[in-house]
């Protein structure tokens, strides 16, 4: 036979196979369920929650607006909606065209999360590795620092993340620094996440329905970091009634309000939480009379939902924290000298004042648009802001006989970064096999990395004698820059047991006239063997253009943001990742894995150089070097029952890399936060509907910093012989490890509208001297007599965090 | 101001709640290492070699060793400068006299010439103590030539004046086929002469050479990295690049065009003092260029020794700390030998009249 009479044959079955295959999907008409799934008290959108036929196994999940689409061939089904903590409501639908059905859940029953086995964004669930879900009502019943629900700190449990110094609350996800992170909260980006140093996080538990932690896979709708994206979403507000929350603690008091301004088709959410401080002032000026000093911080949180049809929704959004600082002197007197015949009187008044204030303010808009049953789109446009203002400044007034003499200077300094973004995102559900998600993103960097001016004026009775003002850096000093990106991922099933989801991100940024392009493909597979079991794998690589001048350990308000330079490449990773998981016992998660990620560009301050100062010069400081990161992860997770919580142990190791030499001869050393084990556990156990209790336990081995280990002689360039603290190689001593045990109690009181909440808790109930800064003292020794005895060395720890009880009061109406 | 702003807020915040203990740290104060430093130079014939030993605690000094040097395996002894005193040169007579040491060391002197190629092997014998230093003694980069200008210029700082300076413009060959490590060091040799009434008196010459000081004023090949040192905002925050070191990344195998500038009024020098004895003082400056090529690991020596020189020797929490390199097998320190090569500008004679 020849080859051209085969090629014909074929090409003839072909045909037949094709005409067949379209006769079949006329007969199987295809048609399309859509909607919206909300909590039935509140109106608010779920998210994550699920749409399941079981006799086909076709199911789909709310996105982060609540939507979901289902294409199923036209029939009649019993249509299964549920999520976890509410009652599974079923739908017997007959499904001749394609039907818009919002459906409302109503709280109950919690449910395991392994009861939904529609396509998910993150958790065992999901074709993504490393993606995790944490619900609000986690956030707020872990037991932190002083009482106060924390986001940040609740995500450090998480295995792979590790916070940074003890207790507060920098992440380190998967061997990367502390600015590899994209937290978003309602997807705009967040810059400075912290108050008070670090201690606690600006994100206000009451304002927060869900977060999302991604830290393998990345879905390629995210970039812009390298080593995890935290997606903070918040209540939308309820569309039934108004309700609130008060609540009283330690350090702050918090208020929640939320409800509708029209019924169903507008409501709105406020909170606001603020340091106790705020209020005292008054007292501390009535207490201190010439001088003031006083620090708080507060965070306002705002949000207005609009349903204006089952097309069309629209929310705004607003955020505003700040931290601020204050210090005020004054000093003023008078008196008479005498000098022979001569009587001088003398007047003078002085004061010193310092002010500092940093924080962020971001504002968003968003419009979901539901462009048919398969096609929904989100649009947002956003600005955010974030600035340190810092003055400081002294005057002094001096009467003599009448002849005033003056003197000011004034110093201000401020830095900060604004970005402008709009970004839209399409959800495409071909199929029930699919879900296509494409996009774009701009985003408009304005940074802002130092500014400083003086102003110093002296007047002598009516003669001014200086009037200057000085302009340190150039006042109109900015960087722009401007990053696109564009992304396409399609979540696709392969027969019952095998999901993919292959992506690319595409992104540019551009700035000082030069053009930075990174193209990242993402991918993930997952096998379910349908007992249970499933195995994952997945790739990805990311790209990052910002980095974080940061200062020391903890979150200064000095820590300057600053894009990548012609000189200063962006930083990219490549991420491999493999897991495997069962969720086959009702309420029952397991799973592990393991991860290899390479870093490349990332930056570290070169031997010697000062952290502390001024962002001039800055890529003259810094060195772009390599890094790794391996590491296994278990994670054990009850999800349902009285008794919930989690236990998860990480091991990991991570390590970097300066070849030039300017960094640790060019050797190889650990990371700062390289931290071999890691195990957190956190039970939450519910007696009745009164009493419930928390206790979460950590333990990380210690970190490593840099000390010295011996007295050594060095020779200057002129020849003379000094000497000097040798140090052997960067990061060589590793800090202590350090545990905790922290214990809350809840006693709920139902009122006649809402309820009371006490809660009683001790921040390291054991007491255990954590340490938080190590250092080599140098000790002239002395006796009893105050005599010399020689020099010792100790290796001293500062604690900063030993135990501390608290106790809050919240009353929800 | 900013520094003492950020810790009145940590203070403030934290300390006040922090408590201090001591934690487990497990050393050996009797754990000695014998360190070796050299700077020796082909512009020389005398050298020295200074031994201590190092400590977790302390540094002592090592007399009583053996130092060998060794130049193409053929051997010189050094000799040891006594016990808690070190050789110093008066740079105006060139005499050499013994004065205390402050330091714990023990200097050993010993002379021989060095030329480029030369395998140069320092040996240091205590004891069971047996350290080395080897290297190559590297060709030296030419110094094609050196122009000078008057100029006025900003002074650059914040407070915006302008003054004069005089101008070098210096153009460097690299050495090819070769990473090349170098450090600059411009000098004025002044010859001083008298006269007193109609006849001539004697003549003056310093001997030592009165060190310049520049300013690298946005010569990214001399800033080596490190900022220059002048007009930034916190000027003492910013590392500067006090040893003059820099490689040739930024001209491989090619030639360099760095211009310094150094004020005026350095080269000023009024002989108020000296028309006690002569009624006609002349002053003849002349500057010598010098380029000293080393090897890499000094090169990273004398950046370890910047940084330091920059931020304290000690370590701090605030600042990265650093690594010293070392050259010494069975111990600590470096030994380097510089290749030198200058030029030489004489500037007109200046006269001055009782």
């Amino acid at each position: 036979m020849s080859l051209t009479k085969l090629g014909w044959k074929t090409a003839r079955a072909a045909l037949m196979l094709a005409l067949f295959i379209s006769a079949s999907a006329a007969a199987q008409k295809k048609v399309t369920i859509s909607g919206h799934i909300t909590d039935i008290a509140s109106g608010e959108t779920l998210i994550g929650a699920g749409i399941l036929e079981k006799e086909s196994g076709l199911g789909a999940v709310t996105n982060n607006f609540g939507y979901y689409t289902l294409t199923i061939p036209a029939g009649e089904y019993d249509f299964h909606f549920s999520y976890v903590g509410y009652s599974e409501k079923v739908m017997r639908i007959d499904m001749r065209r394609d039907t818009v059905v919002n459906v409302a859940l109503e709280a109950g029953e919690t449910l395991s999360s392994s009861h939904i086995v529609a396509r998910k964004d993150a958790g065992i669930q999901s074709t993504y590795l490393g993606a995790i879900d944490i619900p609000a009502a986690q956030i707020k019943n872990t037991p932190v620092l002083f009482g106060e629900a924390d986001v940040l700190k609740v995500l450090q449990m998480m295995p792979g993340v590790q916070g940074g110094n003890e207790g507060f609350s920098g992440i380190y996800v998967r061997g990367g620094g502390p600015d590899e992170n994209l937290i978003m909260l309602d997807g705009v980006p967040i810059y400075n996440v912290d108050h008070m140093l670090g201690i606690f996080s600006v994100f206000q538990p009451e304002a927060v329905k869900k977060v999302t932690l991604y830290k393998g896979s990345f879905p390629a709708r995210y970039g812009g970091r390298v080593s995890s994206i935290v997606d903070i979403r918040t209540n939308d507000g309820n569309m039934k009634e108004n309700h609130g929350t008060v609540s009283i603690g330690l350090i702050s008091d918090k208020l929640h309000l939320e409800g509708p301004i029209i019924k169903d088709k507008l409501a709105y959410s406020v909170s606001a939480r603020g340091m106790h401080t705020v209020l005292y002032a008054p007292v501390i000026k009535m207490v201190l009379e010439d001088a003031y000093a006083n620090y708080y911080f507060y965070d306002l949180n705002g949000k207005v939902t609009w349903r204006l049809s089952d097309r069309d929704r629209f929310y705004f959004g607003a955020y505003h924290g700040r931290d601020r600082f204050v210090y005020d002197e004054k000093n003023e007197g008078e008196g008479t000298e005498t000098f022979g015949a001569q009587t001088t009187h003398h007047k003078y008044k002085d004061r010193t004042d310092v002010g500092v204030f940093w924080g962020n303010t971001v504002g968003s808009a968003r419009w979901n648009h539901v462009f048919n049953s398969k096609l929904f789109a989100n649009t947002t446009l956003s600005y955010n802001r974030y600035r340190m203002v810092m003055g400081a400044g002294s005057a002094e007034t001096d009467i003599v006989d009448g002849v005033t003499t003056s003197s000011r200077y004034h110093l201000d300094y401020h830095s900060g970064i604004r970005d402008f973004g709009i970004r839209t995102d399409f959800d495409y559900t071909p199929s029930p096999k699919h879900l296509v998600k494409f996009g774009t993103e701009y985003l408009w960097h304005t940074f802002i990395p130092e500014r400083m001016s003086a102003v110093d004026r002296e007047v002598n009775g009516a003669e001014v004698q200086v009037d200057t003002t000085i302009h340190f850096a150039d006042p109109k000093k900015k960087y722009r820059g401007h990053e696109l990106s564009f992304y396409a991922e399609d979540d696709f099933s392969v027969g019952e047991h095998l999901t993919f989801n292959p992506g690319v991100h595409l992104s540019m940024f551009n700035t000082e006239g030069r053009t930075y392009w990174s193209l990242q493909p993402r991918v993930s597979a997952k096998f379910s063997t349908g007992t249970g079991y499933s195995f994952k794998a997945g790739y990805a690589r990311m790209a990052q253009y910002v980095h974080l001048l940061s200062s020391a350990q903890i979150s200064l308000p000095v820590d300057l943001w600053v894009p990548i330079t012609k000189d200063i490449r962006p930083v990219t990773s490549d991420q491999f990742s493999v897991g495997a998981y069962y969720d086959g016992i009702k309420g029952w998660e397991f799973s592990v894995e393991a991860y290899l990620k390479n870093m490349r560009n990332i930056l570290e301050y070169k031997d010697g150089t000062l952290m502390l100062g001024t962002s001039e010069g800055w890529e003259n400081r810094v060195e772009m070097g390599e890094g790794t990161a391996k590491g296994i992860e278990f994670l054990v997770q009850k999800t349902a029952g009285k008794t919930t919580g989690w236990l998860a142990y990480t091991l990991a190791k991570t390590d970097r890399i300066f070849p030039d030499g300017s960094i640790n001869n060019g050797e190889r050393f650990p990371y700062k936060y390289d931290r071999r084990h890691s195990i957190d556990l956190s039970v939450d156990h519910r007696f009745n509907k009164k009493w419930g209790i928390n206790a979460t336990w950590t333990f990380a081995t210690g970190g490593t910093t840099t000390v010295p280990v011996r007295q050594v002689a060095v020779q200057l360039p002129d020849g003379n012989i000094w000497d000097a603290q040798y140090v052997d190689h960067r990061n060589n001593f590793r800090i202590p490890p350090s545990h905790r045990l922290n214990i809350g109690c809840n006693l709920h009181k139902e009122r006649r509208r809402g309820e009371s909440i006490w809660n009683f808790s001790v921040y390291n109930a054991y007491n255990r001297m954590n340490p938080n800064f190590v250092f080599m003292d140098y000790g002239p020794d002395y006796d009893n007599n105050g005599n010399y005895t020689g020099t010792s060395l100790k290796m001293k720890k500062i604690t900063i965090l030993p135990l501390l009880p608290s106790v809050s009061w919240t009353r929800n109406f | 101001m900013r520094k003492y702003l950020i810790f009145s807020i940590l203070i403030t915040a934290l300390v006040s709640a922090a408590c201090e203990k001591t934690i487990k740290y497990e050393y050996d104060l009797n754990d000695g290492k014998m360190t070796i430093l050299g700077q020796l130079s082909t512009a020389d014939t005398t050298h020295s070699i200074f031994l201590s030993m190092s400590y977790p605690d302390r540094i002592d000094s090592l007399p009583g060793a053996t130092v060998e040097c060794f130049v193409n395996g053929s051997r010189t002894l050094a000799k040891a400068v006594p016990a808690g005193y070190r050789e110093e040169t008066d740079w105006m007579t060139g005499e050499t006299s013994l004065v205390p040491n402050r330091f714990p060391y023990t200097e050993y002197k010993f002379d021989t010439i060095f030329k480029p190629g030369d395998k140069v092997r320092i040996e240091a014998k205590k004891g069971q103590m047996d350290a080395w230093a080897e290297m190559t003694v590297p060709q030296p980069c030419a110094v094609i030539s050196v122009d000078t200008v008057t100029v006025i210029k900003n002074s650059g700082d914040f407070q915006d004046y302008e003054q004069e300076y005089v101008e070098f413009t210096i153009r460097l060959k690299d050495v090819i086929g070769e990473d090349s490590f170098f450090s600059m060091n411009p000098s004025i040799t002044r010859l001083i002469t008298l006269s007193s009434g109609s006849r001539e008196a004697f003549e003056k010459t310093t001997k030592g050479p009165y060190s310049l000081s520049y300013d690298t004023f946005h010569d990214l090949i001399l800033e080596d990295g490190y900022s220059s040192g002048i007009g930034d905002l916190f000027e003492d925050l910013m590392p500067v690049n006090y040893t003059r070191c820099f490689s040739d990344k930024m001209f491989k195998d090619s030639e360099a065009k760095m211009k310094i500038y150094v004020p005026t009024y350095r080269f000023n020098y009024y002989p108020h003092d000296l028309f006690y004895i002569a009624s006609k003082v002349e002053v003849d400056n002349t500057v010598r260029v010098s380029v000293n090529s080393f090897d890499r690991d000094f090169y990273n020596y004398l950046r370890a020794i910047n940084n330091m020189q920059c931020y304290g020797y000690e370590v701090s929490p605030i600042i990265e700390p650093t690594m010293l390199p070392s050259n010494v097998t069975g111990g600590m320190g470096i030994v380097s030998v510089a290749s030198e090569s200058g030029i030489d500008i004489t500037f007109p004679t200046e006269v001055y009249y009782r």
